[in-house]
């Protein structure tokens, strides 16, 4: 039960890991920056990589603000790949320095999850151990 | 079934007998907090343990009144960190559902009707608990029915997102201590003699670790170490060396080498108020 209620957290170059038909489990947890939204669909900038992900009517996301987004990996029409359908999203603000949260910290805390998954997600969700 | 209030619910509680009483109440005071000499089995448990929900929810207990373990270690207190996802008040407590990203897990927060409950809303500057935002639990692990909950003594909100990833590598580092033993830098511990803080209890925590010390009181423990590590002539050093050294007053120094003595662990040299380390 607690496989279905789990949102891996993910970056952009394992979007693959967790295609719709490729594993049974395909929502994910991801974070980065809005770079860009044009209609119903937006960039989320993760470090060098980014992903474009399909915003429900509920998402008011603002360019250049940090997010995390909990959605389903999706095809996207017209063959332009792979995209993250958004079911819930939350800006991570700026702390009382004013410094946005660090990236680099979210893509070590990926690592680990992969790495050390029996804390964190069940086996049969997602990703293949060792070849995320 | 009304009986079935949260009074129960204590009795029920996976550990401490009296104590567990006086948890769930939102107090954290007075909660039973174990010393570092509070004898084998006592504190690990005790010991606030940083988790993920995955943890909490896989957490074994081998029979309802027994603790709760994860990698095999006996816990009672957790932390942990998660986006609430909904919010129920009810008459005696309120309820957060909170996800992590690793599971879902209720906290309770019983309300102290006792407390004044316009004391938090004065403050209406600071960030609250909502819907959708993260929180950080310190709480106890429950289970009512075969049903876990946490009863939380402190949940706030996160203000730093920092925080969040930080938990996570830190539950990570918890876990890993607990399944393949200290970092090797740790496990050998460097006696080098040196006095700054980092180094000092650095070596309390090993020396803690060799069976003869891991009885003893945390001022007998820096007692021994200082007697260890000041340089010394082999008739040992004096009281008031001892408590110079150690920035305290001689009548503390007696009180810990008297334990040491006591133990065999240090001995007298050329009158009763020199000592020198045994092993050395």
């Amino acid at each position: 039960m607690s496989g279905s209620m789990s949102t891996p957290r993910i970056l952009p170059a394992h979007l693959h890991a967790f295609a719709p038909g490729s594993s049974s489990h395909n929502t994910v947890r991801m974070l980065g920056t809005i770079t860009t939204v044009s209609g119903d669909q937006a960039t989320l900038s993760c470090g060098d990589d980014a992903v474009t992900i399909l915003l429900n009517r509920d998402s008011h996301l603002s360019v250049g603000s940090l997010y995390e987004i909990v959605g389903k990996v999706v095809n996207i029409e017209g063959g332009h790949g792979l995209g993250v359908r958004v079911l819930s999203s939350a800006e991570w603000p700026r702390n009382e320095k004013g410094e946005l949260p660090d990236i680099k910290l979210f893509e070590a805390v990926v690592d680990v999850t992969h790495r050390y998954k029996s804390i964190f997600y069940d086996d049969g969700e997602g990703g293949v151990d060792g070849g995320y | 079934m009304v009986d079935y209030g949260y009074n129960n619910q204590y009795s029920t509680s996976t550990s401490y007998g009296a104590n567990g009483a006086a948890d769930g109440g939102g107090f954290v005071a007075g909660e039973p907090q174990s010393s570092p000499a509070g004898g084998k089995g006592g504190y690990g448990k005790d010991t606030v343990r940083p988790v993920t929900i995955k943890q909490i929810l896989d957490a074994q207990q081998p029979h309802p009144d027994a603790d709760f373990r994860a990698d095999g270690e006996p816990f009672g207190q957790v932390t942990f960190i998660g986006q609430i996802r909904s919010i129920s008040t009810q008459p005696t407590n309120i309820t957060y559902k909170v996800d992590d990203g690793t599971g879902i897990v209720e906290v309770k927060q019983w309300i102290d009707s006792d407390a004044n409950p316009d004391k938090m809303d004065l403050e209406s500057s600071k960030p609250r608990l909502v819907e959708d935002g993260y929180c950080r639990v310190w709480g106890k692990l429950k289970a009512f029915n075969n049903k876990r909950h946490v009863g939380a003594h402190i949940i706030r909100p996160i203000t730093d997102y920092n925080e969040i990833n930080y938990h996570l590598l830190e539950a990570t580092a918890v876990h890993l201590f607990f399944t393949r033993g200290p970092p090797t830098a740790q496990a050998n511990g460097q006696k080098t003699g040196d006095t700054n803080g980092a180094a000092v209890s650095r070596q309390e925590f090993t020396s803690a670790t060799d069976g003869a010390l891991s009885n003893v009181s945390p001022l007998a423990r820096r007692v021994f170490n200082t007697l260890k590590n000041s340089a010394q002539s082999n008739e040992g050093l004096h009281v008031q060396m001892v408590a110079s050294q150690m920035g305290m007053p001689v009548s503390e120094v007696y009180k810990g080498a008297e334990e040491l003595l006591s133990l065999g662990i240090i001995f007298t040299t050329v009158d009763d108020n020199t000592w020198a380390v045994l092993e050395a």
